[in-house]
C-alpha cells in the first residue's frame, strides 16, 4: 500500500482520521507482508516445536476425558475419544503444511520443466506441451483431484499426488511465457552467441532469470494449496483416521457442532495462514505495481 | 465476429477430445481390475455379465481401440453405469445437475449484487475505513475454509436458532414441482406454486450464502481492483474538468469500463462454483452433483466419478468460451482487435 501522488485522484473521499491512520500503517514498509510473515512463522515454530508444547501425544485417547470444553489442562478441549485437540493440532500441522507445500513444490517441477521446454524448443515442442497444458486446465481442479485420489485410493501420499497432477498448468503457462520473453534479451543473445550450447543456455542462463518470478508464484500459491488440501482432508481422501490433519479433523468435528472446538480449532490454522499467504501475496503485488495495486485474484 | 466464434468452436473440438483422453487414461490408471472397478464385485462372479461388458467397452483390444470404443460411447451419451446408483450416469447427471445449477446460479447473482457496488465504494475511497473493512472482509473470504463455515452456520441457524429449513431442497412435506428446467424455484412458479418457490428459495438461502463468501469476496476484490487501474486515467479526469459530478463521473464512465474485466471473473466463478459446491452440497444434503461425486469417490464408483468429471469440465470449458464471445460483444476495444486479427 504505497501512496504515491498519482494514486490520490481527487475522487477519493477527503481523509478522515481512520484513514490516515489506515494510510501510516500501510505506508510501513510493507507492513501487511510482515503480520503475514508473523502468522506463518509462529504457526510453523508451534508445529515444529510440538513435542515440546503439547502436553498430551496426538493419539493418546482419554475415553473418560471426552468432547472436554477447552480449559487449562486441554487449550483446544477434546474431541470424541478424549483426544487432546491442541495436541492434535499441532501435529497435525506435520501432515498439513509439509503436504501442502509438497503439492505446490511437484507442482512447481512439473510446470517449470514443461514450461521450460515448451518455450525454449517453441514448434512442434511447445504446440503439443501447451495444448496439454490447455486440457488439464479446462478440468475443474477439485474434482479433477478427487477423481486421481480415488483411482490412487485414499491416503496422504495420494492425495499430495492427486493435487499435484493438477496444479502444474499455471506454472507451465507462466515459466513459458518467461522462457519466450528472457529469449530475446540481449545477454541470452550473447551468450548464445559466445558458444553455450542450447541446453545450458536454457539451464544456466535463462532460468536462474525466470526463477525468482516463478518462486514468488509458488511462495503465495502455499495459502491456496493449504486450503485445498485440506478440503481433500475434509472429504476423506486425504490422510485417514487417526492420523491427524486439519481438514479431516473438522471433519472429526462435524458430527458433534454443538461441541463446537472439536471442528472449529483445526480450521483456524487453515483459516489463518491462507490469510497469511494472501496477505504477503497482496502486498508483493502492490509492490510490483505501485500505482494501482492489488491487481489479479 | 461470427468468423471468430466459429474459429473459437472448431478450437474447442481438441480440447474436449483431449479432455475425454485424459479422464480415459485415470480410469486406466486404477490399480483394480477395470471390470471390477466399474461394474461391482457381485457382477463380476457373472462370466456372462463380465463378458458383455468387456465387449461393451472394447477391453480385449489395444488401447488406442478402446479409446476409440469410449469415444464412440460417449458420442451416444454413454457413460457407463453407476456401480453405486446402478443406474446410467447420464442419467443420474441428468437429475442431479439442475440442483448444483440451481445453487450456483443463485450464489452468483447474489454475489454480483454485493461485489460490484461493494468493490466500486472500496476503490473510491481507497485508504478510507470502508476500503478497510471491505479489504478484510473479502480477504477472509476468499481464505475461509468452507466446510467449517458451512457447518457452523448450519449449526447455528438450522439447530439452534431453527431460521434455515432442514437440509435438502425442499422440505419433506412437500412434493417437488412437475419438471421443466429442473430448478426448483423456476418450476414451481410456471406451475403456479408461489408456496414451493418460496420454500426451495428458503433452502437455497444458507448454502448459497456460505458459497458466496468465498465468490462474493473474490468478486470484490476483482471489481476494486480493476476499478482502481480505471480511476487514475485521462478520460474520467477530462470527464471531470467537464464538471461532472462525482456520482455521475463513476455511474456512467469509471464502472462501466471497471467491471468489464470483471465478467471473465464472474464466468470463472460460476464454473468453480459448479464443481466447489462440493464441500457445501456434502454439509447441507444437496442433491447436487457435488454430492454426486462425493460419493461416487467415496464409494469408488469410477464411471461416475470420471462422467461427473469429464461433464462438468465440458461446461468449464463451453463457458469460458460463451465469457470470451460474451466479452467481445460488450468491449468494442476487443471487437476491433478481433477484425484486425481476422
Amino acid at each position: 500500500m504505497t501512496a504515491t501522488p498519482t494514486a490520490a485522484p481527487p475522487l477519493l473521499a477527503p481523509p478522515s482520521r481512520l484513514r490516515r491512520l489506515t494510510a501510516a500503517v500501510g505506508g510501513l514498509p510493507n507492513a501487511e507482508a510482515l503480520v503475514g510473515i508473523a502468522v506463518i512463522v509462529v504457526w510453523v515454530v508451534l508445529i515444529a516445536a510440538a513435542p515440546l508444547i503439547a502436553r498430551f501425544g496426538p493419539l493418546t485417547q482419554h475415553i473418560a476425558s471426552r468432547l472436554q470444553p477447552p480449559s487449562a489442562v486441554h487449550w483446544f478441549g477434546t474431541d470424541q475419544l478424549g483426544r487432546d485437540v491442541f495436541a492434535r493440532v499441532l501435529y497435525g500441522g506435520r501432515e498439513s503444511l509439509p503436504g501442502a507445500v509438497a503439492v505446490v513444490a511437484l507442482g512447481f517441477l512439473a510446470g517449470v520443466s514443461l514450461g521450460a521446454l515448451a518455450g525454449y524448443c517453441r514448434g512442434f515442442v511447445d504446440e503439443v506441451v501447451m495444448r496439454f497444458t490447455d486440457i488439464v486446465l479446462a478440468f475443474p481442479l477439485i474434482l479433477l483431484a478427487m477423481a486421481v485420489a480415488a483411482a490412487l485410493g485414499p491416503s496422504l501420499t495420494h492425495g499430495i499426488l492427486a493435487l499435484a497432477a493438477v496444479w502444474w498448468p499455471s506454472y507451465a503457462r507462466v515459466c513459458r511465457g518467461l522462457v519466450l520473453e528472457l529469449n530475446n534479451k540481449e545477454y541470452v543473445v550473447a551468450s548464445r552467441a559466445s558458444g553455450r550450447r542450447s541446453a545450458s543456455v536454457l539451464v544456466k542462463v535463462i532460468l536462474p532469470n525466470a526463477l525468482p518470478a516463478l518462486l514468488v508464484m509458488a511462495a503465495i500459491d502455499i495459502g491456496r494449496a493449504i486450503l485445498i488440501f485440506s478440503i481433500l482432508g475434509f472429504l476423506g481422501l486425504g490422510a485417514q483416521p487417526p492420523q491427524p490433519e486439519w481438514g479431516a479433523m473438522v471433519a472429526t468435528g462435524a458430527t458433534v457442532m454443538g461441541d463446537w472446538w472439536v471442528a472449529t480449532f483445526p480450521a483456524m490454522p487453515v483459516l489463518t495462514l491462507a490469510l497469511a499467504f494472501n496477505l504477503i501475496g497482496d502486498s508483493i503485488r502492490d509492490a510490483l505495481d505501485p500505482w494501482v495495486g492489488g491487481r489479479g485474484r | 465476429m461470427i468468423r471468430y466464434i466459429v474459429r473459437r468452436l472448431l478450437l474447442l473440438i481438441p480440447v474436449l477430445l483431449g479432455m475425454t483422453l485424459i479422464t480415459f487414461s485415470v480410469t486406466k490408471a486404477i490399480p483394480v481390475n477395470p471390470v471390477i472397478a466399474s461394474i461391482s464385485q457381485t457382477a463380476a462372479d457373472h462370466p456372462e455379465i463380465v463378458a458383455a461388458y468387456r465387449k461393451e467397452w472394447g477391453l480385449d483390444k489395444p488401447f488406442l481401440v478402446q479409446y476409440l470404443i469410449y469415444v464412440r460411447n460417449l458420442l451416444h451419451g454413454n457413460l457407463g453405469v453407476s456401480i453405486y446408483t446402478h443406474r446410467p450416469v447420464v442419467d443420474d447427471l441428468r437429475t442431479y445437475l439442475p440442483a448444483t445449477i440451481e445453487l450456483a446460479t443463485t450464489t452468483i447473482i447474489f454475489s454480483v449484487v454485493v461485489s460490484v457496488p461493494l468493490g466500486i465504494l472500496a476503490a473510491t475511497r481507497r485508504g478510507g475505513a470502508i476500503d478497510l473493512i471491505v479489504r478484510i472482509l473479502t480477504l477472509m473470504g476468499v481464505a475461509m475454509p468452507i466446510f467449517w463455515l458451512a457447518l457452523l452456520l448450519l449449526d447455528v441457524f438450522y439447530l439452534h436458532l431453527g431460521w434455515a429449513p432442514d437440509p435438502g431442497r425442499l422440505s419433506y412435506s412437500l412434493t417437488p414441482p412437475p419438471t421443466l428446467t429442473g430448478l426448483y424455484v423456476v418450476d414451481a412458479l410456471i406451475a403456479g406454486e408461489p408456496g414451493i418457490a418460496w420454500n426451495a428459495l428458503c433452502h437455497l438461502a444458507l448454502p448459497s450464502l456460505v458459497l458466496a463468501t468465498w465468490s462474493a469476496g473474490l468478486l470484490t476484490r476483482m471489481t476494486r481492483a480493476s476499478m482502481l487501474t480505471v480511476l487514475p486515467q485521462d478520460f474520467l479526469r477530462n470527464v471531470r474538468s467537464k464538471g461532472a459530478s462525482n456520482f455521475y463521473v463513476i455511474r456512467k464512465h469509471a464502472a462501466p469500463n471497471a467491471t468489464i474485466p470483471v465478467i471473465t471473473v464472474v464466468g470463472l466463478a460460476y464454473g468453480d462454483l459448479l464443481s466447489g459446491a462440493l464441500v457445501v452440497e456434502t454439509i447441507f444434503g444437496w442433491p447436487g452433483i457435488g454430492l454426486y461425486a462425493y460419493n461416487a469417490a467415496i464409494h469408488a464408483d469410477f464411471p461416475a466419478m470420471t462422467g461427473v468429471t469429464l461433464v462438468v469440465g465440458f461446461i468449464y470449458t463451453l463457458l469460458n468460451l460463451v465469457i470470451d464471445i460474451i466479452y467481445a460483444l460488450i468491449d468494442p476495444r476487443v471487437r476491433a482487435s478481433l477484425t484486425v486479427a481476422a
